[in-house]
Parts: C-alpha cells; structure tokens; sequence
C-alpha cells in the first residue's frame, strides 16, 4: 500500500482513541465507579463497551506523544535549570508507573495483554495533559490560584480514571478489585500531584 | 505398454526448472558468496553478478562519500534505502553533537521523535520496500487476545522481481544490525562516564531498534521456514513420485518375475 495511505491510517487510529477517552462513556451512569466496587462480574454497558472496543486495537503511538506533550508543558514553566530534571520524571513516572500497574494487575490473577494495558493507561493520561496545559494557560493570567488548579486536576483526575478503571476492573475478581483498582488511582494521583507541584 | 507410458510421464515429473537462462553472459566471473539471507535465488545472483562483485567494496562506510550517487543506483528503490537512513543517522548526529548547540531538553525531544520516526519508517515502510517482509499485530476481536503475524512477501523463487536486489537486502539487513549496537555502545559509555541526563533517550533509542530487529529476525525466521517448506514438499513430491515409480517397478518386477519364475518352475 502507498505510504500516505500507512501514514493516514495511523493518524486517525490515533484522532480515534483520543476522541473515544475524552468522550463521555454512557449518559445513565456517568461515574462508573459504583458498579466497578460492587458488582461481581462488570458489564460494561454500550457506549462504554464501544470506547473499550476502540481501545483495544492498541498501540503505543499514542501514549508517546502524550507523555511527550505533558512533559514538555511542565518543562516550560519549570525553572531553567530544572527543566531535565522535570523532563526525565514526568517520562519515567508515566512508563514505569503504567508498567507496575499493568504487572500488578496482571499479578492479581488478571489475563491482560501488557501492551493492552499500556495502551489504555497512557490514552487516559490524556485528560490530564489537558488539565495540565489549561492551568499552564491559566497561570499566566489573574485565573491561576492554587484552588482553580486544583478543580481543573479533579476534573481531569476524574476522566482519566474512569475508562482506566472499567478496563482494568473488567478483568479482575471481586475481591481483588480493590486491589487492583487502587494503584491505578494512585498512579493517576502521582501524575496529577507532578502536575500541581511543576 | 500403458505402464510404460505412465514412466514416461512420471519420469517427466522428476525434472525440476534448472535450466540455464541463455539471454544472461555466460562465462562471467563467480560472485561472491551470497550473505546468509535466503532470500537471494541462484538466478538473480547470476543476473545481478556484475553488481554483487562490486557491491562487497563499498560496505565499508569509508567508500560511501565518493561514490554515493552511483551506490544509490545499485538499488531499486533508492528513496526507501536514503530514509532508511536518515532518520538514524539524525537522531545519532543530534545525540552526539546536539548538546552544543541546544539545551538538553531539546536535545532530548527531537531525538525521541526522530527514534520513533526511523522506528515507524523502519517497521512500515522500508522493511515491505527492501526485503519484502513485514510484521505486525492483529487484535482478535473476539477474545481480544493479541495475535503477532510476521509475514514475507509471497513470492517464489522463480519470481526474481520480488526477490529485490542482493544489494538493497544487504543494506537492509546490516543497517539494522548495526543500529542496536551503535546506541549500546553509547549506553555503555554513558553508564562508564557516569552521565545519566541522556538516560531516557539511550532507553528509547535500545528499546525501539532492538525491537526492530527482533521483529525482523523472526520475520526472517518465518522466510527461511517458508522456504524450506516448499523446498520439502518440493522434495516430498520427486520422493512421492520416486516411491510410485519405484513400487510399480517393483510391483510389476515382482510379477514378472513370479511369472517368470512360476514359467520357469513349471
């Protein structure tokens, strides 16, 4: 096939993933936490299915550039001799942390696909990202007080963690769930705190 | 009489497509020994002699400068092969040189793009063009189990075009090679000199070519496989048609004989 036609392909492979995370998943339950603590076995519903269904045609593309993006705008208002320093976290805490997610899970009993999982971690730090670069914006004006910067990583905090959670819940028992669920969060939290604290 | 004529035709079976090709000189001094890549039939080594004799000179990169545009001829597809490249020889210019004139973090990003251009370009584009192999993963939409296919292009060896030239195969296949162990060596003297900033970019560079070459060798894994699976059931079917003939030899040896021998008996 001729390379415009890889080239297109893979781009909107890509436009299609982020689109399907930044979404909302389904209008009934907007907060998929509930059924994931409780219910034993979670069926996700149409609209959340179809966002796991595009998700699942993984590939790495995507998470690189997101990290990239999320690095570089921490890396432009970090002070100037910090700016490596900064770089170098934000990569290796993004990878590294969606690694021992993945292995955690994967420990707990769960049968994931690692690069799966990767996937789909990395695509819902996407929300993030944007948190990150709408309080970067934001600083620059009389809007970028410490608490509006903390409603923006809530917001974002909240739609990364939603796909994440159903994803990995999916594919975990019940009385692991919790187990499984809270390093996600946690790896989330992370991000969020690198967010707030660069 | 009618077995006889079913020798003849089986007889027929038995000869295999080894003739010698007039319209290519004859008499032209041997080539050299082709690398180990199976993919380089008898015939397009005869064709292509005049090129392969001169081709083992110019792997040496001291000869690259002088003689660049005529290198370039020797393939078919020259664009693919500059690209093969480009992005490599970048992205180790700018790891090297870069930190002289830009400030690290710069120096960083755009080698990460560049490593992940070259891998992409690699992977997709210049391993279809070059060699003719490729290797991907298809997602089973049932279960959602990943499923890696390395494939080769399909092509006989009788289909010499497909079987591009010795010479782009050859590029291929010792670029790549020699990628993983330029950014090891980098990474080995980065971890000895104690210079940790270039850390993520060494990582990324390891992993991404490391990755292609694992990908390629097992698509070569698969070629070679291929072409010994033809070249067995090639084999089984002169055996198979060995073993009819020879069983109707012996069969009909057996009661010719038996005839003879009972004629003889009585």
């Amino acid at each position: 096939e001729p390379v415009t036609e890889t080239i297109i392909r893979d781009v909107r492979a890509v436009g299609g993933k982020l689109k399907a995370v930044l979404l909302p998943l389904d209008r009934n339950s907007p907060f998929g936490y509930v059924s994931v603590l409780q219910e034993d076995d979670v069926e996700p519903s149409d609209g959340q299915r179809n966002v796991l269904n595009q998700l699942r045609d993984w590939d790495l593309w995507g998470p690189l550039f997101i990290c990239l993006s999320l690095a570089l705008i921490l890396t432009t208002k970090a002070p100037a001799k910090q700016t490596s320093h900064v770089f170098t976290t934000v990569f290796i805490v993004m990878w590294i942390g969606s690694f021992v997610v993945t292995i955690n899970a994967q420990l707990l009993g769960a049968n994931i696909s690692i690069f799966q999982s990767l996937c789909v971690l990395g695509y819902c730090v996407f929300p993030l990202t944007v948190s990150a670069l709408v309080i970067a914006i934001l600083r620059c004006t009389w809007f970028g007080t410490l608490w509006l910067d903390l409603i923006w990583l809530g917001l974002g905090f909240v739609w990364a963690t939603r796909v994440s959670s159903i994803f990995v819940g999916q594919f975990v028992k019940r009385e692991r769930r919790l187990l499984a669920l809270y390093p996600v969060f946690f790896f989330y939290l992370l991000l969020g705190w690198l967010i707030l604290l660069f | 009489m009618m077995q006889q004529s079913d020798d003849d035709n089986n007889g027929h079976d038995l000869e295999f497509t080894t003739c010698v090709d007039s319209s290519v000189p004859q008499n032209v001094p041997a080539p050299p020994p082709p690398s180990c890549h199976p993919t380089n039939g008898v015939l397009s080594n005869m064709i292509q002699s005049p090129a392969t004799t001169a081709a083992p000179s110019l792997q040496q990169p001291s000869s690259y400068t002088p003689s660049a545009i005529s290198f370039l001829n020797k393939s078919s597809h020259p664009i693919a092969c500059s690209f093969h490249i480009l992005f490599k020889g970048l992205g180790f210019l700018i790891y090297m040189m870069g930190s002289k004139f830009m400030e690290d973090i710069m120096v960083t990003v755009i080698c990460i793009l560049l490593l992940a251009a070259d891998f992409w370009v690699v992977k997709n584009i210049t391993g279809r063009l070059l060699v003719g192999l490729r290797w991907w993963n298809k997602v089973d939409p049932v279960t959602g189990m990943t499923n890696w296919m390395f494939e080769s292009a399909a092509s006989n060896s009788q289909n010499s075009n497909a079987r591009n030239n010795s010479f782009d195969s050859r590029f291929f296949w010792s670029v790549l090679y020699l990628t993983p162990v330029l950014w090891s060596l980098c990474f080995l003297s980065a971890m000895f000199w104690f210079e940790f900033q270039c850390f993520v970019t060494l990582s990324c560079a390891l992993v991404l070519s490391v990755s292609n070459v694992y990908g390629y060798y097992k698509c070569s894994a698969d070629q070679r496989e291929k072409l010994k699976q033809w070249m067995d059931s090639g084999a089984e079917l002169g055996v198979r048609a060995m073993v009819r003939n020879g069983a109707l030899g012996w069969i009909l040896g057996r009661f010719g004989g038996g005839g003879d021998g009972g004629g003889r008996m009585q």
